[in-house]
């Protein structure tokens, strides 16, 4: 079954290492809130603010999830040092988008998708399928993995902090962006799919593109 | 627009396979255990399974043993949906502790996508999705089968609730403080908190109905957009979430009969719950919480009480709870397992993130 999914807004920031800039004072006006906010949380409500987003359902997706707050749990166990309660409440795959919809009063659906280097692709599923009972649903996906230790693990050379969002709205109209799988140098395999979309968005006016469910 | 059937089952717990499982909830057993030796300083009561076999070879067999109860020969036209917390953490966490080091640690083997992979090495199935929404994940994974059975998308749909029980989820619940050192008391007054757990629950949903068919006749949705681990006080994403999937199903309150809750045991948990519940249906439906039987099996625990809850509309039989002398608040617990007419049940799930998720089972009266 496939329908067609219109894009209305889309947003990319990245960097190799950490993002310098994600406006969180400004977009973050609650100083506790903003304090406790993960990187991916950080790269998110960017995004979401980059596409218009504050309300509706958001379907969310990240291959390795909350990595530093992992890492963080992992370290102070081997150091036997106690674990920190705010690094476990953050260290779950949904914390992002919660924390999205936490500082917008959000209470519409968050669904959190992880499904490797697939992880991309199969949230524009899920938001196609979101499409058939709404008018627009918001996704995104953020890999935030600047974490140490990942030197011995980065071999691909992907950069550290990535995300993609894209507003999407259900059409009738036809599809005008027909999708390439290219390898591209620095993004995680996990966005790639979404990368490419991207950029074929910026060479189209009123993009559609056909998603199998 | 179809219906979503369920039409095989399977379960693997620390209570044992899916026979024994569902013998200690309905004659409430536990195998809860109680340590003192895993975090410093501190008595923990949590679940491990009999690990004489893998957690993924427990996890092939509950898939095969669900294969085996369906129409299928195999599952190469079937969509996998898993819901899981933490994926490969266990395995990540034997390699890091033994070797103080990242560096032979596969990332692959590590996220939330490794049981799906492994599932599809060895069933072949048509495409696979993970959802990790923390406890809601395997809920979620089933709301979204649903979906696609009743849009037509999809005609087999194999859901896998999985989660395997690691430091980093006990030490972390700890670090909240809401860890119980017993088995916990869901509900009642001098509760001491939840049981973290590990587990499997596998479910075949389908478009055609076979001869023990359970319907997914319902799912809803909220996010509190409260607080990234505490529930919202007055429990009004719980309520939405609840009120979603009773307008999914066409029902109205009045025609549930049982709601197999969350219920953790954690303070905050269950007072949310508690008035969710008592909002919406008053306080003479059924109610129960398996968790003292199993534990809190995390991204698995939707699965597994979808399980618990389509056994109990086949067996027209109410799931008690193991204690319910010293309730807190005035629900009508089941205390013990009893013949009762069954059409509906509701299951709630409430994760970290103020993620909510209800789902309805029920049976035709004809059935």
């Amino acid at each position: 079954m496939k329908i067609n999914v219109e894009i209305i807004q889309q947003a990319l920031v990245h960097n190799p290492h950490k993002i310098e800039s994600l406006n969180e004072k400004e977009l973050v006006k609650k100083m506790m809130v903003r304090r406790r906010l993960s990187r991916s949380s950080k790269i998110l409500v960017y995004l979401a603010d980059a596409c218009e987003f504050t309300q509706g359902t958001m379907v969310y997706g990240s291959a390795y999830g909350e990595i530093l707050d992992t890492t963080s749990i992992l370290e102070a166990i081997k150091d036997e040092e106690n674990v920190s309660p705010s690094a476990f409440q953050n260290s779950v795959y949904n914390t992002a988008a919660s924390y999205h919809s936490i500082i917008h009063q959000n209470s519409a659906e968050i669904l959190t998708l992880s499904c490797g280097d697939e992880t991309s692709y199969r949230v524009m599923q899920q938001g196609a399928l979101t499409l058939l009972k709404e008018d627009e649903v918001f996704v995104s996906c953020v890999e935030a993995v600047d974490f140490e230790g990942i030197k011995s693990l980065n071999n691909c050379s992907i950069e550290l902090e990535y995300g993609l969002a894209f507003r999407l709205k259900k059409t009738e109209k036809k599809a005008n962006v027909l999708m390439c799988n290219k390898s591209q140098q620095g993004v995680p395999n996990s966005l790639l799919w979404m990368k490419n979309l991207y950029d074929l968005c910026q060479m189209q006016e009123n993009p559609v593109i056909e998603i199998e469910l | 627009m179809n219906q979503a059937y369920i039409n095989a089952t399977a379960l693997r717990t620390i209570c044992g396979d899916t026979k024994e499982t569902l013998q200690m909830v309905f004659s409430r057993q536990t195998q809860l255990q109680t340590f003192d030796t895993i975090v410093p300083h501190k008595t923990v009561c949590i679940g491990q399974m009999n690990k004489e076999l893998s957690f993924e070879t427990l996890l092939f067999n509950a898939v095969t043993e669900v294969l085996e109860n369906s129409n299928l020969d195999n599952f190469n036209n079937t969509l996998l949906l898993v819901g899981s917390s933490v994926g490969g953490m266990a395995n990540s966490e034997q390699i890091f502790f033994q070797e103080k080091s990242y560096q032979n640690i596969n990332p692959q083997k590590h996220i939330i996508n490794t049981i799906a992979a492994s599932l599809d090495e060895e069933y072949h199935f048509l495409s696979s999705r993970s959802y990790s929404t923390a406890c809601t994940s395997s809920s979620n994974a089933l709301k979204v089968a649903k979906e696609l059975i009743n849009f037509g998308a999809y005609k087999n749909v194999l859901v896998v609730g999985a989660d395997e029980i690691c430091k980093t989820t006990i030490f972390g619940f700890a670090s909240l403080g809401i860890l119980s050192d017993e088995v916990s008391t869901p509900f009642q007054k001098n509760r001491k908190g939840m049981n973290v757990s590990e587990g499997i629950g596998v479910l075949l949903l389908q478009d055609k109905a076979n001869n023990s068919a359970v319907k997914l006749v319902g799912a809803g949705t909220s996010s509190d957009a409260y607080h990234i681990a505490n529930p919202e006080p007055n429990a009004r994403g719980a309520i939405k979430a609840i009120r979603n999937a009773l307008h999914d199903s066409s029902l109205n309150a009045a025609q549930i009969d049982y709601i197999n809750a969350h219920g953790t045991g954690t303070q905050a948990n269950d007072s949310g719950e508690a008035k969710a519940i008592e909002n919406l249906f008053g306080t003479s439906v059924f109610v129960s919480s398996s968790k003292p039987n199993i534990g809190h099996t995390l991204g698995a625990s939707g699965a597994i009480e979808a399980v618990l809850c389509i056994e109990s509309l086949r067996q027209q039989k109410l799931l008690p709870q193991i204690r319910t002398d010293d309730k807190e608040v005035e629900l009508n617990f089941v205390t013990e397992s009893k013949i009762h007419k069954l059409n509906y049940i509701l299951s709630n799930s409430f994760a970290f993130g103020g993620n909510n998720t209800a789902l309805i089972f029920g049976v035709d009266d004809e059935n």
